[in-house]
């Protein structure tokens, strides 16, 4: 036998495991620790960086205007969960185990989530969650696991309204099967029907499908006047195709996830299918309402143009104030503590406040207040949901994204 | 600390689970697996939708060890007219199969939204506090019997006819040996520990979902066996704890770089993953251990003469 490899050689390479460690010390005046579990590589991985900046800008606000509890700084332990769940495990033991955050915040999408919440609910640590699917609030939650986000369930009626307003009365449904979609049908039929129109034809669609002319034919066979297509931009960039070039009329109405062309046009369904196919098209997402002078000045602070739209870093700055303002509250750093003052703090009855930092001042000084973020006017039921989160309306012209109005508030 | 060292502990045993099987089926047969993932989750699925059916845990996973393997003697038949390169192609078809099945099969498998709350096995006896290590010692103790049980295999005649047939198959056909049999046998006996693997993820993570059975799972498999010495079980062990340290590691030097952004950080962290390997395999090109080979400097085996 020639083994290279001795005993000591392989203890060498499990001990050197954790090299580089950071050890926690204990100190009277150490900062608070709050994980950003963030989507920096993946599928969210576009979203990714301006949750972590808002993240940043939010925690740095905090600091400057002499942080929490007596002075004590905000500190964030930023990780990439790759979108997937097992790298969101792995990168959640590390911030639960090695740097002892208090809370995890910004896990996006439902398959990190899912997989990250049994760590933190068994840790008795805070989970802020920028997913729909409705499953993140569900079972016992311990009153720690809190969503800044509209819940999957809640997209069916906004976007039933937004339907109706072009006065509608044959509507086709042609939907992906998927639980996150299959969660906001309910309410869109029901929406629907009691806006005096009707759905004459509900077809489902499967991912990655070579061709949806057969789903496409059986939606328009009923003649309807404008179709509803939830789903991701992958099928719909197909779908729309596929209904361009087979000549069918009536309006079509998406999510913005799958049919945004941006402000400036750039987006990748715009340029797989180009300005013709795109015209017309309408699509509805919950947004933050852009005219909200809290959203204009976080967009200014973090740097963007004017009318940008931040899908999820907006609630994501509002989610670490949140949390700071909390913390102040209870008078303590500990997450079952704090956790029960996040509904304090933003649900009110008390003084309106837009910023962490005057948040902060006044329950210093031991008022009540009511938070109002920058992503919406935040108000949380008391199973952690984000409610009356604002929709956006918007519709395609010329390749760009123009905004009809907003829908909504939904509960 | 200690609870980041066990979990991480435990991800190299699965990974050293995935290595072993690997091993078996490239490193001793010769046959490539480009669909690991595929059968990663076939164990994986079998195991949770058993035990969410309230099969026990162990019932389950035999199950799924003994799906796994059924389905990988039956994938690799496709070598009986095809050239075993194309055995590439079929398992990585395969995987792909899988993942249509598990996405679109929502009766089944929950579709795209996984199965979640696998039940653990004997978490009520052992209570939650105390699981985590549990669990690692379970995943020790499996990888030790896993390792025994291989050992035997590679260093008994069946062993070295599998190898015989990696060289060389028409050689080892003249001498009698049925080829497909030892190569159908040599992907069973992958797909068992493979579906070992997968239960164990499944009990481990309690939370599943197709996109996690995806192409990474096989390419760092492969990493595993390449730095650890492709045919070498002992090597594998080394070559697990490398990769994760690499995985890992990466994973704290950014804490120690402010400069960076974000996302500058968790991109430079796979390059460096990356780089770490390239720079493996320049210095070590074999891997970092050699595949069991008789040799007469070591005359005091008494197998060694049979």
């Amino acid at each position: 036998m020639n083994f290279s490899l001795s005993r000591r050689q392989l203890m060498g390479g499990i001990a050197a495991l954790p090299f580089a460690s950071r050890l926690a010390y204990a100190q009277t005046n150490e900062p608070i620790r709050i994980g950003v579990l963030a989507p920096l590589t993946g599928g969210g991985g576009p979203y990714g960086v301006d949750i972590v900046k808002a993240s940043k800008l939010a925690a740095d606000q905090i600091n400057a205007a002499g942080g929490v509890l007596g002075g004590r700084k905000i500190e964030l332990f930023v990780e990439d969960d790759e979108t997937s769940a097992t790298a969101a495990v792995k990168a959640a033991r590390k911030l639960l185990d090695i740097d002892k955050v208090v809370a995890i915040t910004a896990v996006w999408g439902s398959a990190p989530i899912l997989a990250v919440r049994p760590l933190t609910l068994e840790k008795n640590v805070v989970l802020t969650a920028l997913g729909s699917a409705d499953e993140v609030t569900e079972g016992d939650t311990k009153g720690l696991v809190w969503r800044f986000q509209a819940r999957a369930s809640s997209w069916g009626e906004p976007a039933a309204r937004a339907v109706l307003k072009g006065g509608y009365k044959k509507i086709g449904l042609l939907h992906l099967q998927n639980p996150f979609v299959a969660s906001m049908i309910p309410a869109f039929l029901s929406t629907i029907k009691q806006g005096g129109a009707r759905v004459v034809s509900d077809v489902e669609f499967k991912p990655d499908q070579p061709s949806y002319r057969a789903e496409i034919e059986k939606v328009y066979a009923a003649e309807p006047d404008a179709i509803f297509v939830p789903g991701y931009v992958n099928q719909f960039t197909s779908i729309a195709k596929e209904i361009y070039r087979g000549g069918y009329k009536g309006k079509v109405f998406s999510l913005t996830i799958a049919a945004a062309a941006g402000i400036d046009g750039s987006s990748p369904f715009v340029k797989n299918v180009g300005k013709e196919v795109a015209e017309g098209i309408e699509h509805v997402q919950p947004i933050s309402p852009l005219d909200r002078p809290e959203y204009k000045a976080f967009v200014k602070a973090l740097g963007a143009p004017d009318g940008t739209v931040f899908p999820f870093a907006a609630l994501q700055y509002d989610a670490i104030n949140v949390l700071a303002v909390a913390i102040e509250k209870a008078k303590s750093a500990n997450p079952v503590e704090f956790a029960r003052e996040i509904r304090t703090v933003t649900n009110g009855p008390g003084t309106k406040v837009a910023t962490g930092a005057e948040a902060l001042a006044l329950v210093r000084k031991g008022e009540a207040i009511d938070f109002t973020g920058a992503g919406q006017d935040l108000k949380f039921d008391e199973r952690g949901e984000l409610i009356g989160r604002p929709f956006l309306h918007q519709v395609i012209r010329d390749g760009k994204d123009v905004i009809v109005g907003t829908v909504g508030g939904a509960a | 600390m200690t609870g980041y060292l066990v979990a991480i502990l435990t991800f190299v045993s699965l990974a050293v689970l995935i290595g072993f099987a690997l091993n078996v089926q490239w490193g001793q047969a010769g046959m490539i697996n480009f669909g690991l993932a595929g059968f990663y989750g076939v164990g994986a699925y079998t195991a949770a939708i058993l035990s969410k059916q309230g099969v026990d845990g162990f019932t389950a996973t035999v199950a799924a060890i003994a799906l796994t393997a059924a389905i990988s003697a039956v994938v690799s038949l496709a070598t009986i007219r095809l050239r075993e390169d194309y055995l590439a192609i079929t398992t990585l078809a395969f995987s792909e199969s899988v993942r249509l099945v598990l996405m679109n099969e929502t009766w089944l498998t929950g579709g795209t939204n996984g199965i979640r709350d696998i039940p653990r096995p004997l978490v009520g006896l052992i209570g939650g506090q105390y699981y985590e290590a549990f669990f690692l010692a379970l995943c020790l103790a499996l990888v030790a019997i896993v390792y025994a049980v291989l050992d035997r295999i590679i260093r008994s005649p069946f062993g070295r006819a599998m190898r015989a047939v990696r060289e060389d198959d028409v050689v080892a056909a003249t001498l009698g040996k049925n080829v497909l049999a030892l190569r159908v046998k040599a992907f069973a006996i992958g797909g068992a520990v493979i579906g070992l693997a997968g239960a164990l993820h499944a009990y481990y993570f309690s939370y599943i979902d197709p996109g996690e059975f995806a192409g990474f799972i096989t390419v760092y498999a492969f990493m595993t066996v390449i730095v650890g010495g492709k045919g070498s079980n002992r090597g594998l062990l080394v070559g697990a704890c490398t990769v994760m340290v690499l995985l890992e590691g990466t994973r704290f030097l950014k804490d120690f770089v402010p400069f960076l952004s974000a996302q500058q950080a968790a991109s430079l962290r796979l390059a460096l993953i990356g780089a770490g390997l390239i720079l493996i395999l320049i210095y070590r090109p074999d891997g970092l251990a050699r595949e069991y080979r008789l040799s007469v400097q070591n005359p005091s085996r008494p197998d060694a003469n049979s």
